[in-house]
């Protein structure tokens, strides 16, 4: 694959070049070691409310003292009461509902 | 330019004769010392993620101490109280004589969460009841990252005491698993500190939705049960009640319950979530025989043993999550399974029961986020 490139140069070239590959890979390798890694990210909590009579559904993040089955406030459309049907964890920054 | 810096390398030349002494010693340091300073990498290597463990045993503290500030509001500093609750022990009953050990394990483990409540609730003396159960079990999971972090810590100075590689290299292996499970337990006191629905809720998701909006009676310490009619069947559905995080006894319950119906129960249906093997895909639900209920096995074994008396048929359907996503916010995946499972009990009591039928349907896990 080197011919070309390594033609004509001492057997002692490629040695040098076999050490200086080796000594650039343990210097990746300590950098490495001693980098912190990136955190992942945390996913997002969201609540998905549902109108007991119109079935309207909205979605949005979750606040302490939400659970299922909690009656949250009147639906904008009719005004009928506005259930949490479900409170679930996704990947941040996913499309809405 | 090769040309040039290859004459350095040549037979005789000085680098040359200076690069194989450098191989020469590092040849016999790797020789005599090569265990020693793979011991060494690896125990750097292990403190790093040891350090990550107490910055999240560290981050756990500051959550609780902050939540039962804002819950509990408390009027002195629960800071020590709380970091004398962090290193809360139990000890469990003697096994060399196995026989009755389970009533004396469920004697103990009532004894510790009766006292673990009290001292939670003399630091959160403003919290609701369902407000002290989900800071109760916010202290246990910061409980989990203290003890994990302790032993790890252990472990690391032990091997860096001997230098063993054994013990290291033991250590090392175990690194991903601690580090997984030292992860879930600081999502988990995230979800505990808000009250969010954890994966392990499920099986009370799937109870809540099948038996929503009937009236509830208490069955046992923590634990509710509604009746409700599938076409032409009574459906007896079990859960711990809820919002608050709490497991509740559903032993007791489903004991009560077949007692008071003098044993005459077609079957016993138990929901839960249980361990996927990797490659699994969240969420998936499976269906097989025997009691679906983890822990520490005595609500298990009261439900055995009640089963076995009247020979009820006992059916599990469980819903697939890894070890971290039953501690962590549900993940939506395992909220839409319990959907499927709402329909997978109806379609099994349809097909498999007679018209008439008494069934007991157990929604097993912990009810945190989930009402009612």
């Amino acid at each position: 694959m080197f011919g070309p490139v390594m033609a004509g140069q001492s057997p002692l070239n490629l040695n040098m070049l076999l050490m200086g590959l080796l000594m650039a890979a343990l210097l990746f390798f300590l950098f490495r070691m001693f980098m912190p890694p990136s955190k992942p990210q945390e996913p997002e909590v969201v609540t998905v409310l549902e109108c007991a009579k119109c079935r309207l559904k909205e979605i949005r993040m979750f606040k302490r003292g939400d659970y299922v089955f909690k009656e949250d406030g009147p639906c904008k459309r009719c005004g009928g009461p506005m259930v949490i049907t479900k409170i679930f964890a996704r990947p941040r920054g996913k499309v809405r509902l | 330019m090769f040309d040039r810096v290859g004459q350095l390398f040549q037979q005789g030349g000085l680098l040359n004769t200076i690069i194989q002494l450098i191989f020469t010693i590092a040849f016999i340091v790797f020789l005599f010392y090569g265990q020693q300073i793979q011991s060494l990498m690896t125990l750097r290597k292990i403190e790093v993620s040891l350090e990550k463990i107490r910055r999240m045993r560290d981050e756990g503290r500051a959550v609780a101490l902050e939540t039962i500030k804002e819950i509990g509001k408390p009027d002195f500093d629960p800071a020590p109280k709380l970091d004398s609750l962090l290193e809360y022990f139990m000890i469990t009953p003697v096994d060399l004589d196995p026989s009755g050990i389970v009533w004396k394990l469920e004697h103990l483990m009532n004894v510790r969460e009766e006292r673990f409540r009290q001292e939670i609730r003399e630091i959160s003396p403003k919290a609701s009841e369902s407000e002290l159960h989900n800071l109760e079990n916010m202290v246990e999971a910061a409980m989990a990252l203290n003890t994990i972090y302790k032993i790890t810590r252990h472990y690391y100075l032990l091997g860096k005491k001997t230098m063993s590689l054994y013990i290291i290299l033991q250590l090392q292996m175990m690194m991903p698993m601690i580090m997984k499970y030292a992860t879930a337990y600081m999502n988990a006191l995230k979800a505990f500190s808000n009250g969010a629905p954890i994966g392990d809720g499920v099986g009370a998701l799937v109870a809540a939705k099948l038996a929503n909006g009937q009236r509830w009676r208490r069955v046992a310490k923590d634990t509710i049960a509604a009746k409700v009619d599938i076409d032409g069947r009574t459906v007896y559905v079990v859960k711990a009640e809820g919002p608050g995080g709490n497991v509740g006894k559903p032993g007791d319950a489903v004991l009560r319950i077949i007692e008071e119906e003098g044993g005459r129960v077609s079957t016993i249906i138990m929901v839960d979530a249980a361990l996927k093997l990797e490659g699994e895909e969240t969420g998936s639900v499976a269906e097989g025989v025997g009691a679906a209920i983890g822990g520490i096995g005595v609500e298990r074994y009261k439900i055995e043993e009640i089963a076995l008396k009247y020979k009820i048929p006992t059916n599990a359907i469980v819903i697939k999550e890894d070890i971290s996503e039953a501690i962590s916010p549900m993940k939506e995946e395992i909220a839409n399974a319990a959907d499927k499972v709402v329909e997978a009990i109806k379609n099994f009591i349809k097909n498999r029961v007679e018209e008439g039928g008494v069934i007991i349907v157990t929604g097993v896990g912990n009810t945190i986020g989930i009402g009612q």
